[in-house]
């Protein structure tokens, strides 16, 4: 295009037009000598690169270029002295104010054109362009590592979905290869139970959301893996091009996730209680199962230690000391023991607690599992009751066999020989009317036998269902002693009474009308011939109830040789006094009707002390 | 007829009883009666204790509930006189009671001569007179 342009300018334009073009041009016009050496510049270097063209005439022009440049450069100025068809590649050139400027140029050899005597080049400025390509390399390069060394399966999506490009982790992922995948719709690797997920995310992906779900996929081998995908849209010069994402196989957390509801579900809904504490012993979380069995809600128990909430006063001191103790020595342990709801309701639990320690050892948490055995509790404590009331039952059998055998028969006995006797002994005998009384006497005592069985037998019965009404422990003993006034009168007796007045208790009245009257009555019968009679009776509070406690200065008795059979039926001690031997038994089975307790201390010629605890249910 | 009786009874009618009926047979030419068995050891303890033969009775009728020491405990405390008793003296338990138990109880000392129900009865009156 040269020569044409060259033809023209003696034909029809003058030097200055030539000028004025090459100085406006755009492009840095030059022409160099063999050596590089600038001996002509267009005054657009000025614009190009600050210098003034006289700046630039007479100097080499590489020496301005970047030194890390220069070899291509020298290189292709040696092309084209060498007439060769040359491309100088970009290089850096120095401007004026010193920074360096990325060049594109061409040249052209016309050293042996008459007008120009050198070489042409054309330069124009691509610092801009060329920062761009290298910063779109790194970018790129950015981009490349984030794609294929993501730890993540990436992948890209074209619009209809196919795979079009992805790391080698979507291989590992699904155990397909890369051909089975490349051009393969998405779908086909999703469980058929997500795609209405997968439909629905992909819409708002194209519709410009980036969005991310947890979805399964079915490997080639047909195994289920749990992936959580983000997708997003892919827009080029506002065009959306596809859609790119990242995947992560989250199956084990999956697996490990479900577990834990399950064991969570299992630890919340279980009818039992289940307990988490801190290493301390105090609550850290409990189950439904446990508001439910204790009444107490969530927020009300964490922080505090089970034992303080739920233990009461009928709960076993030595059961509580023993979970204590337990819990100290950091092993697993059950127990079963009495616990109260918030409400004050008893509930039977039998506890077992775990220790949790961590891998260096450390304990991290006790659990504590509670299963509600209040019914087996109260069904082991019926059968006690019923052992129990068998054994007294069977020892009423066997004192009532004594009693036949000896109290009933004896009079029988009597009565047969004095009726034997009489056959025998002729009518005007001294003896004849004698042992006639006899006979009527023993079977008077017949009599007596028989209605204190029938007696002591309403008794026991009664004692099991009567009605307990509010009794004064002061009064009922006041009117007992009434009783006794003029026999205290006679005897010289002295009486104290040491009661509070306010002492009253649920109790069978009568019951303990006869307790005190017994009692009285035996110390004024057995009080001693060398002293008058010493009487007192008072009433004190302990833990239970109250002990009522009736001592007199009398006769007393050996403890030692009276312990076994003071209380029993028919049992006498005194051989010089008058008695049948029912009063202490009589005593001793109301004090046992009233849930009592009797107590005797006594030494011969000293007197007795009878103290009779009466059980908790005073008012 | 033996010479000595002791009737050991708490029961005031029975030991009546039991008098009146050997006295009708002629068992013995005497009869003490004991209402409290330990008046009747301290009798008998010493005449034991010292081999006093002619202080022990023939015959010893024993009543089995009694107060303070029923018949069983004079029977223990008797018990390391066994010998002598063997020897020289029929001891009996008479009681009212009908109790076998206590008829197998009553095995156990063998220096017993009898277990005998009340009331006492001829025939077995007569039995015993053989002995003497």
């Amino acid at each position: 295009m040269q020569p044409p342009v060259l033809k023209e300018i003696g034909q029809s334009h003058s030097r200055e037009f030539y000028r004025a073009v090459v100085g406006n041009s755009i492009d840095l016009i030059a022409v160099l000598d063999e050596e590089g050496t600038y001996t002509f510049v267009g005054d657009s270097v000025t614009a190009v690169l600050g210098y003034v063209p006289e700046e630039l005439v007479g100097v080499n022009a590489l020496s301005l270029v970047h030194p890390a440049d220069l070899p291509g450069v020298q290189l292709a100025l040696a092309g084209l002295l060498a007439m060769r068809q040359t491309t100088i590649p970009h290089f850096r050139f120095k401007a004026k104010d010193g920074e360096w400027r990325w060049l594109e140029c061409t040249g052209r050899n016309m050293l042996h054109n008459e007008h120009v005597r050198g070489i042409l080049t054309s330069a124009r400025d691509v610092t801009a362009a060329t920062q761009l390509a290298y910063d779109n390399d790194y970018h790129q390069a950015y981009y490349e590592s984030l794609f294929f060394e993501h730890p993540d399966t990436v992948f890209t999506l074209n619009q209809k979905g196919e795979f079009q490009q992805f790391n080698k982790h979507l291989q590992t992922l699904t155990g397909y290869s890369e051909s089975q995948l490349l051009g393969t719709p998405y779908t086909s690797l999703l469980h058929p139970d997500y795609l209405d997920v997968g439909a629905e995310a992909m819409q708002k992906v194209w519709s410009g959301e980036a969005h991310t779900i947890e979805v399964a996929i079915l490997t080639q081998e047909g195994t289920v893996k749990y992936v959580s995908v983000s997708v997003m849209p892919v827009y080029f010069r506002d065009e959306l091009q596809g859609a790119q994402g990242i995947a992560k196989d989250i199956t084990e957390q999956k697996s490990i996730q479900r577990e834990n509801e399950k064991l969570s579900l299992v630890a919340s809904k279980t009818v039992n209680g289940v307990v988490i504490m801190n290493p301390a012993g105090k609550i850290e979380w409990v189950n439904d199962g446990f508001c439910r069995l204790t009444g107490y809600d969530r927020h009300e128990v964490v922080g505090h230690i089970p034992s303080e909430l739920l233990q009461g006063s009928g709960t076993d001191p030595k059961t509580s000391k023993r979970i204590r103790s337990k819990y100290e020595s950091r092993k697993p342990f059950s127990e079963e023991v009495l616990n109260y709801r918030k409400t004050g309701e008893k509930i039977w639990f039998y506890i077992d607690v775990t220790p949790i320690f961590d891998q260096e050892g450390n304990l991290q948490n006790y659990i504590a599992i509670e299963t509600d055995i209040t019914e087996k509790k109260e069904a082991e404590e019926k059968l006690v009751k019923m052992a129990d009331d068998l054994y007294k039952h069977n020892l009423d059998l066997q004192q009532f066999t004594y009693i036949i055998s000896h109290n009933l028969r004896a009079p029988v006995a009597n009565a047969l020989g004095l009726a034997q006797l009489i056959n025998k002994l002729p009518k005007e005998t001294a003896n004849y009317d004698a042992v006639v009384q006899k006979l009527q006497g023993s079977i008077e005592q017949l009599d007596i036998v028989v209605k204190d069985i029938n007696q002591i037998l309403s008794l026991r019965e009664s004692g099991r269902v009567a009605s307990r009404e509010k009794v004064h422990l002061k009064q009922v003993c006041q009117e007992v002693l009434q009783q006794f006034n003029h026999e205290f009168e006679l005897s010289g007796a002295q009486v104290s009474v040491a009661i509070d007045p306010s002492f009253s208790l649920l109790s069978i009245r009568a019951y303990l009308y006869s307790i005190l009257y017994n009692l009285v009555s035996n110390s004024l019968k057995y009080r001693s011939d060398t002293r008058p009679l010493k009487l007192e009776v008072r009433a004190e509070r302990d833990k239970r109830g109250f002990v009522l406690t009736v001592s007199d200065n009398g006769s007393g008795m050996d403890m030692h040789l009276v312990q076994h059979q003071l209380f029993q039926l028919y049992k006498r001690f005194h051989p010089n006094t008058y008695g049948k031997g029912t009063g202490l038994f009589l005593v001793k089975t109301q004090v046992q009707a009233l849930s009592g307790k009797i107590e005797v201390e006594s030494a011969p010629d000293q007197g007795t002390t009878f103290k009779i605890y009466l059980g908790a249910k005073n008012v | 007829m033996f010479r000595s009786v002791y009737i050991i009874d708490d029961d005031e009618v029975s030991a009546f009883l039991t008098e009146a009926m050997l006295t009708a047979e002629n068992f013995s030419q005497r009869y003490h009666t004991f209402l409290n068995p330990c008046d009747a050891l301290q009798q008998l303890l010493p005449s034991l204790q010292f081999n006093q033969s002619h202080k022990i009775p023939d015959v010893i009728f024993l009543d089995l509930n009694m107060p303070f020491i029923n018949g069983w405990e004079f029977l223990d405390a008797v018990a390391p006189h066994a010998p002598q008793l063997r020897c020289c003296c029929l001891l009996y338990m008479l009681t009212s009671s009908l109790d076998i138990m206590e008829v197998r109880r009553a095995q156990e000392y063998d220096f017993l001569s009898g277990f005998l129900h009340k009331p006492l009865e001829e025939s077995i009156i007569h039995n015993i007179l053989k002995h003497s």
